[in-house]
């Protein structure tokens, strides 16, 4: 009885992760960047110059596929929104899918 | 909270890299030993629901976004070694894929959030617990509610400390405001708004939510004495 209820349970928080998924794009109303989470753009507005050190590390990691929540080749932000929340479940559950193999040879 | 590359010194990121690595190397080692097929999911679960609780930014004072981070929740839910785990995986995704927070910026970021929000959520509990609180929902609330300010402050330290630390020719090499600035804009957006949402989010969700977390103690001493 427990394991049923159980495997219950996991469709239950499967169906809330994806309604939330649909649901992030009201995340993006406000365009308000966050307090020390400038772009160099933004920064050089603010002061007139970037400071050495973050222009020479702010783009040290090029990986840029789903940059910020979007998707490279998706023009839409609340698609890309979407997609980028529901790409993230999968890949932690994946992740720990992994991780659970990992460990269960070590011990 | 999500602190990119370039903000912060190599001298700090490694640091805080050394420290956050040593931290849930600990945390994973701890919940490796009690750890079954189940809460793997469990992990998951909790570490999917922070993800997507931070993807929700609204607006706060001061003209900037914030978001809350689920992290005081799961802690409730599913105890500190849990939730460092579950809430550092997410910091990784989000710098690795998303380029939210950044890679040399990842183990101060951990620390602030993954590690620090888990561990003070517990400590002030426990706190509390002790000077006799005996009402668990005010208790839950107020522990969320400073872990969430205790990491804003963090960031809003290690930001400051930067121009203070690393100058060249009078301008700043990395983060440009000093702490007269960043603490109070890290505080009083998390000390007014913030941390209350994040705060009353958890005491609403932890009763009901409590039933799904099956990773409690109790319920692995009967499945193991079966």
């Amino acid at each position: 009885m427990k394991e049923k209820n159980y495997k219950n349970n996991i469709k239950k928080i499967f169906i809330v992760l994806l309604a939330l998924a649909f649901l992030t794009p009201i995340g993006l109303l406000t365009q308000n960047p966050a307090f020390g989470e400038w772009s160099l753009e933004e920064i050089r507005k603010m002061l007139g110059f970037v400071p050495e050190g973050i222009k020479k590390y702010a783009d040290i990691y090029k990986f840029d596929l789903f940059d910020g929540y979007t998707v490279k080749f998706i023009h839409n932000d609340y698609i890309g929104y979407i997609l980028s929340a529901i790409i993230g479940i999968v890949v932690i559950f994946v992740l720990f899918y992994i991780l659970k193999f990992i460990t269960a040879e070590r011990k | 909270m999500h602190i990119p590359d370039g903000y912060l010194s190599p001298q700090t990121c490694a640091t805080f890299y050394a420290v956050s690595a040593a931290a849930v190397g600990y945390a994973f080692n701890k919940f490796r030993k009690q750890a079954d097929e189940k809460t793997y999911i469990q992990l998951s679960v909790a570490s999917a629901f922070t993800f997507i609780v931070m993807m929700f930014n609204f607006p706060v004072v001061g003209g900037s976004s914030a978001h809350i981070t689920g992290i005081p929740l799961i802690t409730f839910l599913y105890g500190p070694q849990a939730s460092i785990i579950a809430s550092s995986v997410v910091l990784i995704i989000q710098a690795l894929l998303f380029r939210d927070g950044g890679i040399l910026a990842l183990g101060t970021n951990v620390f602030n959030m993954a590690i620090a929000i888990p561990l003070s959520t517990v400590f002030i509990n426990k706190l509390l617990e002790s000077l006799n609180l005996k009402n668990e929902k005010v208790r839950i609330f107020i522990s969320s509610y400073f872990s969430i300010n205790i990491a804003a402050f963090l960031t809003a330290i290690e930001l400051g400390l930067q121009p203070l630390l690393f100058t060249k020719a009078g301008k700043p090499l990395y983060f440009m405001y000093d702490l007269k600035t960043t603490i109070p804009a890290m505080m009083i957006p998390h000390f007014l708004i913030v941390a209350v949402v994040e705060a009353a989010l958890t005491v609403l969700l932890y009763l009901p939510l409590k039933n799904y977390a099956t990773i409690k103690a109790e319920e692995k001493e009967v499945s193991k004495s079966k």
